[in-house]
């Protein structure tokens, strides 16, 4: 009974965390459905200002820039737009909505595109967003089912290695009725609309909350990648090593090695270490692909 | 002087004279004699050729007897005649004086005229001359005078014919006697005559004569010429009879007039006649049979010159008899000594009629006009029985297992040469309960039947374990001796018990396993020739004679492969197909032999017939090339082919452990049921408690029995890395052990010797529980090394899945590269993934053989992959960067694929793992309710033994305490099977509230409360239990069936040819009997046909 109630505790906590960074960026700038509804309009041949939005748009995005990618191809969707046009400013607009963390109005313009999308590849593009968007909105069980139809429907997808990536985070990690699922998938949604820090807290908290929970060793793990892209790179290889203290069992070991010794070799420059580390791999998990790469990582690194 | 020496001179010669004259006898005597010999001889020869009685013989007697007698006197008068003079002497005596010619001869002729001479010449002179020659005849050797070489060759002459004639005499046959005695009697010998007996005679046709030749003055055999009619003469050598020379030779079976007259040499007896009479004969036979009614046969007429008759037994045969001649009256006698009369229907003809019953022969007994009877030849009568009918039971074997609808196929071949009346099964369960039934009544003349009869065993109320004993028995139609039957051998039928199909089931699938290794052996010996003959092509460009031939062989190794493994899927299929029909809740089980099966089906890869094929083709044409090429093709395929065996394998021995601990599962649940068996049998008064007894040490038995079945399990667990599953085995086998249920048995069976008291029933209550126990932790330990399994598997999939990602990824990278980077940096990286890649491949294959949710086609697409990643990285090392992008591409997508089937697999695993299947929990509800039924029963006696004042015993509220606990067991198991069948909301609901039930009844137990209330709930629950498994097997698993091709067994009339293959050769004979009986062949061949037939079967042998 005492666990109970710690357990609902922290379901609590987690769920009002989650409310909370959900209502916040639900509260971002961003396109409403009506909007976006009303402004797809068809011609036949696009004028050349629409080009020129086109195209800047496009470089808004590929820089990363989305708040104003978002702008601008909002804009665009008011235009006359040829159907290629028009799937790519969907497409764009979508994920620079979800990429500025907006799922709200990234599921707004992902349901306009699947009604006028017609073509597989848009379709399959606008899916994987979908999927995207209810995983990242904690929706495990609509996020498996469009996951799944997304692999069913397009089996040859270059995305399909990262759906099933998801499809298996979700299969592994249904435990405690996945709250500690859903707050990491909020976590891996922080992160991918660049709010690291956040993303960060809510890792803390879900290993604070689940120290057991079965997604605990990929909160570790995710803990590690986001430090090292923020370049703390001494906090990431502990976080690492702390997987492999904490989870010894877990199929993250081997990889959060591999990175470790890749953070000491490129970023730190600690050869040894990194070597040292490489080895480790190899014995401690000779019977893998992780062994296989390591052996290789430590020729590259000897020579 | 002188006179005397003239004397001397005249005696002298005198003497030489006759010395000479004797010679000449002697010399003449022995050229008669030689010649005379020599006579004898050539006679002798001559007789002997032309036969003592010869006309020579006479002749040549004569004159060996008078003239040679003659010959010889004649040589000694002609020798004595030629006796020369005094004068000639000397003239001759002078030849032996050379140089003194005519001294003798002169001496003499002056010595006898020496007075007239004396007036001539000087007496002196003369007396001088003829005393010299006087003195010269007594110097001389007379003996000079004789023919010595005359006498010397006639002497030799002599000797040689003597000696010829003696030879020829004593060692030619025949030649001394009767030749030589013949020769030399015959002119003394007597005349011959000649006696015939029996003269002129009359006799009937075909009777023999015996003609008797007495032989006077002839020791010879006399012969007889026989001449008949226009036919030549002919000659009978005729046999001494006696030793008076009486000779005897038969006339047999004349049947015409014949002379005849004896002959020795030239001496003839005179001729006689044997005049023959010619009895009354039968020219015809007119034959009608009427054959019996029920044999179908058309009445047939048969006209014939022999009397012989054949026909079935039962037919009305009526005869005509036409004569030769007019007869008076005729009838028929038998050999039995009946005689049928037969009737008037003209001068020369008469008929009669009999019914054949039995074989023999009959005579026509004629009278002719003068009152003497003649009786015909002996004709004979076979009487063809009614053979027996024909009846083979195909299916099912002699010993056969009843299916589960309690339904026994009888595939029937039965036939009759005239009709089949009915077809029955007599059966009993208990032998002092035979029935029958009648399982067809043929049509009218139905000759032959292929049926096929449901028999349909339900009214017997079997139980698992029971035995049914049959036969069936087939009657013919035959009216005249009675229905003759067929029966088949006594046979079995038995309602098997699970435990015993499971055990049979696991025995098979060992042999499976042993086989399936047997052609992993093969395929492993192939790959390595294979790869011996690809290494020497590439070596020397060029392939042996030898090594050509051997690669020739190996289509005939794979097609030995192929056979086996269709084998083994042919076996699989019929487990499947039993399990379906025994024990259908059971589908999981079944369902995983089925993926074995389709496994091994997948095995059957057209690319590997293609790749042999093509080999074979490249061989005929010896190109080497194409050889090579052919052997890479093949290579790529036998190694599926092995991993598919090996996986294969690995999945039946799974299924095998599974079977055992199904099979001990049941076992305990068998056990159980006999036990409550015994417990009821307590319960009535009539029974015998020393058979009871029996049965108890029985149960004991066959429960040690399980117990070691459980050590066994439990090591193989262990061996299995099944830790949880072998403790929980150990700690079963040892509740059995010391101080168990082994022991209670015991104790329960030693009571039972003295008499029924409650405790004993209790005790026997107790067992029962404690096997139900059993059966359910057994149950439990099923499910959990199910789940254990699928949980280890399962995470060793995600694993693989994991680092799959992880390469999948990278490959990803490889193939969107830019083209800026170097071509061997790829290389590297390309060759990492591929060699990650088949690491992950290696650790996938070991994971897919304790699993039945992948399946064969990942490693196949895992392996195309592989190979597009080698493709890669050829192309990457030879600088083809396009190539090697686009080969990578392939490989990605490849792994992808490999990735999404993974999936499917995963998450069918994640499905499955909710702690036992819905087969599972079903089998468990079935196992929980006995467990129930038993708490029930014992609560019950509780309940009846309660004092007045409604207490309980100390020890009977011990036994409450234990039923609270089985309780509580019970319910926990019955909320693992609410998990289980968690998506069966409509059977939920029921099953949540049987588990309050039983928690409310855990409870009053444990309070000690025992009342009516109580025991009701016990009822209710029970009753819902049994509603809710009614449920769910109705929804679910009557509809789970694997499809297969509907069985027809339409009964039909006449078998098709088919049928035969079914049957011996001794039976197709049988067969063929039957059927040529009702062919219309002519009475007279029908037993020659079937004497082929015979021979045809002897031949096929």
């Amino acid at each position: 009974m005492k666990t109970l109630s710690i357990h609902h505790v922290v379901v609590r906590i987690v769920a009002v965390l989650y409310v909370v960074v959900m209502v916040s960026s639900f509260m971002l700038p961003g396109l409403s459905v009506d909007s976006v509804a009303h402004s797809a309009v068809y011609s036949a041949a696009p004028s050349a200002s629409t080009s020129a939005l086109m195209r800047e748009a496009t470089k808004e995005f590929l820089s990363g820039n989305f708040t104003k990618a978002s702008a601008l191809f909002s804009e665009l969707l008011g235009r006359n737009l040829t159907y290629l046009q028009m799937r790519d400013v969907l497409v764009y607009l979508c994920e620079s909505r979800l990429r500025e963390g907006n799922v709200l109005a990234a599921e707004s313009v992902a349901v306009l595109a699947t009604q006028k999308l017609s073509d597989v590849q848009g379709l399959e593009r606008i899916s994987f967003l979908k999927g995207e968007i209810l995983y990242f909105s904690g929706r495990i069980d609509e996020a498996l089912e469009e996951y799944m139809t997304f692999v069913e429907v397009n089996p040859e997808s270059p995305r399909v290695n990262d759906v099933i990536a998801r499809l298996l985070l979700m299969d592994e990690n249904s435990d405690r009725d996945r709250v500690p699922l859903r707050a990491f998938s909020y976590a891996q949604f922080l992160w991918f609309a660049d709010m690291p820090d956040s993303a960060l807290s809510v890792l803390d908290v879900l290993l604070a909350s689940f120290p057991h929970a079965l997604i605990a060793d990929d909160a570790l793990s995710t803990k590690g990648d986001i430090l090292r892209a923020r370049e703390d790179f001494v906090g990431a290889i502990a976080e690492y090593d702390s997987l492999k203290t904490r989870f010894p069992e877990s199929h993250l070991v081997p990889v959060c090695q591999l990175k470790a010794a890749y953070v000491y070799a490129r970023q730190l420059k600690d050869r040894d270490k990194a070597a040292s580390r490489y080895e480790e791999v190899i014995t401690e998990f000779p019977e893998t692909s992780f062994a296989v790469k390591a052996r290789r990582l430590l020729q590259e690194l000897r020579k | 002087m002188a006179p005397d020496a003239h004397r001397i001179l005249k005696g002298n010669l005198s003497f030489a004279r006759r010395v000479l004259a004797r010679s000449s006898v002697g010399l003449w005597l022995l050229r008669a004699c030689s010649l005379a010999a020599l006579a004898l001889l050539l006679s002798t020869a001559v007789v002997l050729v032309a036969g003592a009685e010869s006309a020579l013989t006479s002749v040549l007697g004569a004159l060996a007897v008078f003239g040679l007698p003659l010959l010889v006197v004649a040589a000694v008068a002609y020798a004595l005649l030629r006796v020369p003079s005094l004068e000639t002497v000397a003239v001759m005596t002078d030849r032996l004086l050379p140089g003194r010619e005519n001294a003798v001869i002169s001496s003499l002729q002056l010595g006898e005229r020496a007075d007239e001479l004396s007036s001539f010449y000087s007496r002196a002179v003369i007396d001088a001359v003829v005393s010299d020659g006087a003195a010269l005849s007594q110097t001389l050797e007379f003996r000079g005078l004789l023919p010595a070489r005359k006498l010397r060759f006639w002497s030799v002459g002599l000797l040689v014919t003597a000696t010829a004639l003696a030879a020829f005499l004593f060692l030619v046959p025949g030649a001394l006697e009767p030749s030589f005695s013949s020769l030399v009697t015959s002119p003394f010998a007597e005349r011959v005559s000649l006696a015939v007996v029996p003269g002129d005679v009359a006799i009937d046709s075909g009777e023999d004569v015996s003609v008797t030749v007495s032989v006077k003055g002839s020791l010879s055999e006399p012969r007889l010429r026989v001449s008949s009619g226009s036919r030549p003469p002919y000659y009978l050598e005729m046999e001494p009879a006696d030793t008076t020379g009486s000779f005897v030779a038969v006339l047999e079976s004349l049947v015409a007039q014949t002379d005849y007259m004896a002959e020795l040499g030239r001496v003839q007896s005179p001729s006689y006649t044997v005049s023959v009479r010619t009895p009354p004969q039968i020219s015809e036979f007119l034959i009608s049979y009427e054959y019996p009614d029920y044999s179908g046969l058309e009445k047939r007429v048969v006209g014939t010159v022999v009397g012989d008759l054949s026909a079935l037994k039962g037919t009305r045969v009526w005869l005509e008899v036409t004569f030769t001649r007019d007869v008076s009256s005729a009838g028929l006698r038998f050999d039995d000594g009946g005689a049928t009369p037969l009737v008037k229907r003209g001068d020369r003809k008469l008929s009669g009629s009999f019914v054949l019953r039995g074989d023999g022969t009959y005579v026509v007994s004629a009278t002719d006009a003068v009152g003497k009877e003649h009786l015909s030849p002996s004709y004979v009568i076979r009487c063809r029985e009614d053979l027996t009918p024909f009846l083979k039971l195909v299916s099912p074997l002699p010993e056969a297992d009843l299916p589960e609808d309690m339904e026994l196929p009888l595939e029937v071949i039965c036939a009759d040469d005239y009709g089949l009346s009915s077809l029955l099964v007599h059966y009993y369960a208990s032998p002092q309960d035979v029935r029958s039934e009648n399982i067809r009544t043929f049509e009218h003349r139905t000759k032959e039947a292929v049926l096929t009869h449901f028999w349909d065993l339900n009214p017997l109320q079997l139980l698992p374990g029971e035995v049914v004993t049959y036969f069936l028995e087939v009657f013919d139609n035959d009216a005249v001796s009675g229905p003759k039957a067929a029966r088949t051998p006594l046979m079995t039928v038995r309602f098997p018990t699970i435990a015993e199909l499971y055990a049979e089931m696991e025995e098979g699938h060992a042999e499976e396993i042993l086989k399936l290794e047997d052609i992993l052996r093969e395929a492993e010996t192939l790959r390595a020739e294979l790869e011996t003959v690809s290494r020497e092509i590439k070596q020397d460009s060029q392939l042996s004679w030898e090594r050509k031939k051997q690669m020739e062989g190996f289509w005939t190794t794979y097609e030995r492969m192929s056979e086996g493994i269709d084998g083994v899927s042919r076996a699989l299929e019929e487990s499947v197909r039993q399990l379906e029909s025994y024990d259908p809740l059971s589908w999981e089980l079944a369902e995983k032999i089925q993926e074995v099966r389709e496994l091994l089906d997948e095995l059957q890869d057209p690319d590997l017939r293609r790749a042999i094929e093509r080999l074979q083709e490249a061989l005929a044409e010896f190109d080497i090339p194409d050889i090579e090429s052919a052997l890479a093709d093949y290579n790529v395929s036998q190694e599926e082919l092995l991993k598919g065996l090996d996986r294969a394998i690995e999945l039946l021995r799974q299924i095998r452990f599974d079977e055992k601990l199904q099979a001990a599962v049941e076992e305990a649940a068998d056990l159980a049921e006999r036990e409550a068996e015994i417990g009821d049998a307590l319960d009535s008064e009539d029974a015998n408690l020393s058979d009871l007894a029996q049965q108890q040490l029985g149960a004991g038995e066959a429960l040690e029995q399980l117990k070691n079945e459980l050590d066994k399990l439990a090591a193989e667990a262990k061996e299995a890395n099944q830790e949880q599953l072998s403790e929980m085995l150990q700690n079963m086998s040892k509740s059995i052990g010391k101080g168990g249920l082994l022991d209670m048995i015991s104790q329960a069976s030693s009571m039972m010797c003295s008499q029924r008291t409650p405790a004993l029933r209790r005790l026997v209550r107790n067992i029962e529980g404690g096997l139900l126990e059993l059966a359910d932790q057994l149950s439990q330990a099923q499910s959990c090394s199910a789940s254990e399994r699928l949980a280890d598997v399962t995470e060793e999939v995600r694993r693989s899945m994991h680092e799959l990602l992880e390469l999948s990824e990278a490959q990803e990278e490889l193939a969107m590269c830019t083209g800026q980077e170097k071509p061997e940096e790829l290389a590297v990286r390309q060759h990492t993934i591929h060699e990650g890649t088949s690491v992950v491949a290696d650790k996938l294959f070991e994971t897919s053989k304790q699993t039945f949710f992948m399946t064969h086609r990942t490693a196949a697409e895992l392996g195309l992959a592989l190979k597009e990643m080698g493709d890669a990285l050829r192309s990457f090392e030879s600088g083809r960067l396009g190539e090697g992008v686009q080969a990578s591409r392939i490989a990605y997508q490849g792994l992808n694929n490999v990735l999404r089937a993974l999936l499917i697999a995963e998450q069918s695993m994640c499905a499955a793992q909710g702690g036992m299947g819905m087969g599972q929990g079903l089998r468990r509800m079935r196992s929980l309710s006995g467990l129930q039924l038993s708490i029930n029963r014992t609560t019950e006696a509780l309940y009846s033994q309660l004092d007045k004042q409604g207490r309980l015993s100390h020890s009977e509220e011990e036994t409450l305490g234990r039923l609270a606990a089985q309780q509580e067991m019970v319910r926990r198991g019955m909320e693992e099977v609410s998990r289980a069948l968690g998506d069966r909301r409509d059977v939920l609901g029921r099953l949540e509230e049987i588990v309050e039930e039983m928690r409310d009844v855990q409870t009053r137990m444990e309070s000690m409360q025992l009342d009516q209330d109580t025991v009701r709930k016990q009822h209710r629950i029970m009753s819902r239990l049994l509603d809710a498994q009614k449920s769910v097997q109705q929804r679910d698993y009557t509809g789970k069936r694997f499809s297969r091709p509907g069985r027809d067994f339409p009964e039909r009339e006449s078998p098709p040819e088919l049928s035969r293959e079914l049957l011996g050769e001794r039976e197709k004979l049988q067969l063929d009997i039957l059927r040529e009986r009702a062919a219309s062949y002519p009475e007279a061949y029908r037993e020659l046909v079937e004497q082929y037939l015979r021979a045809l079967s002897e031949n096929a042998k």
